[in-house]
């Protein structure tokens, strides 16, 4: 390709100034990059939040503070980390920085609607924080808002399940974006099966985000006019059933975890080949799984309910299928290091991210299935085992992915590179403090410890300090991590156009890309990780 | 310039505007007329069905009467997919979307069922 | 692309056209519209299942006459909107606006005969929150419950279905839409279709099964 004098999309700025560039934007990698300032804020408002939590839970009894508030607490973390970080996360930032470029595309299908989707985005998380502010305080119902409590509590519900609603419409409308952009862009030559497989996650994902996200709307809707109207609709005395609800929020929200880990899992495939050197194992297995595990995701949603009194039946059904959708997930990890094998291994941050997740999310997974077997989740269900469980998997598999996207993509997006001695050192500081901190949760939780409960009994103590202490260190791993990626995109060295020698397209134009991404559309007449 | 859209506005010299602009469709869109009269036959079988649905319901079918109407909705649901909204004549993705979508929800009540039907 | 002397950039100015992609985009937002019924549809069929009785006396008080009428009244609506669409290709500007006004007045009498239907029964006092109401039986509630939420949110459909409908009138008054280039009127008719579905499937389950 013929150097151009052209612009970078950075410097780009269409004759406006300021923040209009940024707020008027139609472009791909403005929007995400949009996203990403608001999501790092969230984030950093969840960890804090968690590391309040951390705190009080050191001793038993009150250390920081009182019940209501802890109650408070973990809800506002479940609602800001899965709403506005986990959920969003990878398709908001990297699908829209990275799907146009992929697929040799100079934007998404309705450039338009995508910045739509980051104001409904960012009208949501106000509602979501000020929640904290306003009236009768943050909602204390737990992120699962469940009937009748959220229905009864005198806090900030109807407002956070407005907030939720909005969210909603705004991955709704993400969703719809890719799969249109997805069937429409690709570049001449590119057929489905020489996609790269980002783009086969994102796909499966926003099929996900498109009929899965409008159940727990209309159910949030619900609960906002049971509140307001007092129709009854989930209460025994008028009729109703609380149960039903279970049912409604769940059909969204198991799905919803396989939006959090099918776009993880396609940075995690990009990434393997990659800094292996090596074509990924099994394609066309890893593309039918993402399809697979969002179609079969639709069906397990009762293996959270298998305390509620469900029926035996419902019961015997649920926890098959969810051991079913075990199964493509586990044929991806075996291609990840089928593809690694003999592989010339590059151990570069986003390679020691990826692999940090293939690890935690092993973990993460195999502990799903412990909470899926009947006889056992009897006596896990609402422990600590469970928030072991699901921090491995958002986590350790989400964030970590998330992390890895960042440092993968980081030269792409600036142009210039971080400092990958900091940047490795940050990962080990990260990787360490996780496992102390949430590892003692799954042994605390098959002792007993009940989740979401401001105190506990004395034998938990020891492993509730270590906990704490782990806490601490991932967050200085954590801030480790960001201080190394702000430094880079301030001082770092100017990056070369294709510093990981990948093959994808991507990285075959400028770093950072001028603002259509590519001077000439590309042909491609071969698959996207034939390496030599 | 971007593939798809055209709604996107970059600033053009005005001198060239006009004699160079011109529009690219992406494909021989295939104009497919629905005639006047199909759609029009297509709603004379819509009132009919409705006028059967509300005659049905008239007579007690115990077990059958919520297939009964159903069935009829559904049949009125596929003209009207169909015809009015030209899925019969477009791209069989569409109907395949269509079809899956409709597993899924189906299969909510379904699974929704498997607990209320077999509560002691 | 090239550049000049002064380094601005000159664009190629073709404008790519992509139907299908506004085609394809509108369908899955309708499949979202459509799921988002379908958690109504889903707690009715529930409570339907765990109350035959009362709803099916609920079922009883609503009138069938008013419900078949406006039954035939959308199912009309839905026939002249695909009529306008086959007058837009056979380039008859005219007779599609007239079309969809008609469109348009039909979403109208819909509204008033909802307005008369709501209205009689809250001047009898049977909407949440009354003693009348609270005196039903659990299940009965429940269906009035659901009667007002379906036909409420469906309504709320109607009337956006409408302002689009307008606003497609609007533009083809404008000539942003003409006979060759006619998928945004597609799209506001396949949202008013979407209404009419739901509208199908609503009347039976609401006033027909007893």
């Amino acid at each position: 390709m013929t150097t151009t004098t052209l612009p970078n999309y950075l410097e780009d700025k269409q004759g406006k100034k300021g923040l209009m560039v940024w707020l008027t934007t139609h472009d791909h990698k403005r929007i995400g990059l949009m996203y990403l300032a608001a999501l790092t804020i969230f984030f950093i408002v969840g960890v804090f939040i968690g590391i309040l939590m951390r705190l009080e839970l050191f001793n038993p009894g009150k250390d920081i503070v009182d019940p209501q508030t802890y109650n408070s607490l973990f809800t506002l973390h479940g609602v800001i980390m899965i709403f506005l970080f986990v959920i969003p996360g990878i398709p908001a930032v990297f699908g829209n920085i990275a799907l146009p470029l992929i697929i040799g595309a100079r934007d998404v299908a309705f450039p338009k609607l995508n910045l739509f989707s980051w104001y409904l985005y960012m009208f949501g998380a106000m509602l979501a924080l000020g929640t904290l502010l306003v009236g009768d305080g943050p909602p204390d119902t737990g992120w699962t808002f469940y009937a009748p409590y959220s229905v009864k509590t005198g806090t900030n519900v109807t407002m956070a399940v407005f907030a939720a609603f909005i969210l909603g419409f705004s991955s709704i409308l993400t969703g719809l974006n890719f799969i249109v952009t997805i069937h429409r862009m690709r570049c001449p030559g590119m057929s489905w099966f020489k996609m790269p497989l980002f783009a086969w996650a994102l796909y499966a994902t926003s099929w996900i985000q498109l009929l899965a996200t409008p159940v727990v709307g209309i159910t949030l809707l619900m609960i906002a006019v049971e509140r307001m109207l007092g129709i009854g609709l989930f209460d025994p005395a008028l009729g109703g059933d609380p149960v039903l609800y279970q049912h409604l929020f769940w059909i969204y929200s198991h799905p919803a975890v396989y939006i959090m880990i099918l776009p993880g899992m396609g940075v995690i495939s990009e990434i393997i080949p990659t800094f292996s050197q090596r074509r990924i194992f099994g394609y066309k297995a890893i593309a039918y799984s993402s399809l697979a595990i969002a179609f079969i995701g639709y069906f397990v949603w009762g293996h959270h309910m298998f305390t509620s009194g469900m029926s035996g039946p419902a019961r015997v059904i649920f926890s098959i299928l969810t051991f079913l959708v075990a199964i493509p997930s586990a044929i991806k990890v075996f291609n990840w290091l089928a593809t690694m094998y003999n592989g010339s291994i590059d151990m570069k941050p986003p390679m020691l991210y990826a692999m940090g997740f293939i690890f935690l999310f092993l973990i993460g997974g195999l502990t799903g299935l412990v909470n899926g077997a009947l006889a056992a989740d009897i006596h896990i269900h609402d422990t600590y085992f469970v928030v072991g469980h699901f921090h491995y998997v958002m986590f350790g598999g989400t964030g970590f992915a998330f992390f890895a996207a960042m440092h993968y993509w980081f030269p792409k997006i600036w142009g210039k590179m971080y400092n990958i001695k900091h940047a490795t050192r940050a990962f080990w500081v990260l990787f360490t403090g996780f496992n102390i901190l949430y590892f003692p949760m799954l042994v605390v939780g098959i002792m007993g410890m009940p989740r979401r409960y401001y105190d506990y009994l004395p034998q938990f103590h020891l492993p509730n300090q270590i906990s704490t202490v782990g806490s601490w260190i991932t967050v200085i791993g954590l801030v480790y991590m960001i201080v190394v990626l702000i430094q880079g995109m301030r001082k770092g060295e100017k990056a070369e156009r294709n510093p990981w020698h990948g093959l994808t397209l991507d990285w075959q134009t400028d770093s950072p890309p001028t603002l259509e991404n590519f001077e000439e559309i590309p042909t491609v007449n071969e698959g996207p990780y034939e390496y030599k | 310039m971007a593939f798809g859209r055209s709604d996107m506005d970059l600033s053009l010299p005005v001198t060239l505007s006009h004699s160079l602009k011109h529009e690219i469709i992406m494909e021989e869109q295939k104009h497919h007329i629905v005639e006047y009269l199909t759609n029009i036959k297509i709603w004379i079988a819509l009132a009919v069905l409705t006028i059967l649905t509300v005659w049905v319901s008239e007579f007690d079918l115990a077990m059958l009467t919520v297939t009964v109407a159903l069935t009829i909705a559904t049949v009125k649901a596929l003209l009207v997919l169909a015809y009015f909204m030209h899925l019969k004549f477009d791209s069989k993705i569409l109907i395949i979307m269509v079809i899956v979508t409709m597993i899924i929800f189906l299969s909510m009540i379904i699974f929704t069922f498997f607990d209320y039907l077999y509560r002691r | 692309m090239s550049t000049n002397s002064q380094n601005t950039v000159e664009h190629h100015p073709a404008v790519h056209r992509d139907d299908t992609a506004k085609k394809l985009g509108m369908w899955l937002f309708l499949f979202t519209e459509l799921i988002l019924f379908g958690g109504l549809f889903l707690v009715y069929a529930i409570y339907r299942y765990l109350n035959p009785e009362d709803f099916s006396n609920g079922s009883h008080h609503l009138d069938v006459g008013i419900g078949a009428l406006n039954t035939m009244i959308l199912i009309t609506s839905s026939l002249t909107v695909a009529l306008s669409i086959t007058a837009m290709q056979k380039n008859k500007p005219k007779l599609a606006i007239g079309l969809i006004l008609f469109t348009i007045f039909c979403a109208l009498l819909f509204m008033i005969n909802k307005y008369f239907e709501w209205g009689h029964k809250i001047h009898y006092d049977l909407y949440p929150g009354t003693e009348l109401f609270k005196a039903l039986s659990p299940g009965e509630g429940l269906f009035y419950v659901l009667y007002y939420f379906m036909t409420g949110l469906h309504m709320l459909h109607v009337v956006v279905g409408a302002i689009l409908l307008g606003i497609m009138a609007n533009y083809i008054r404008k000539g942003m839409i003409t006979h060759d280039n006619y998928v945004l009127l597609e799209n506001g008719g396949l949202y008013w279709h979407l209404v009419d579905l739901i509208w199908i499937y609503l009347f039976p389950l609401l006033y027909l099964i007893h």
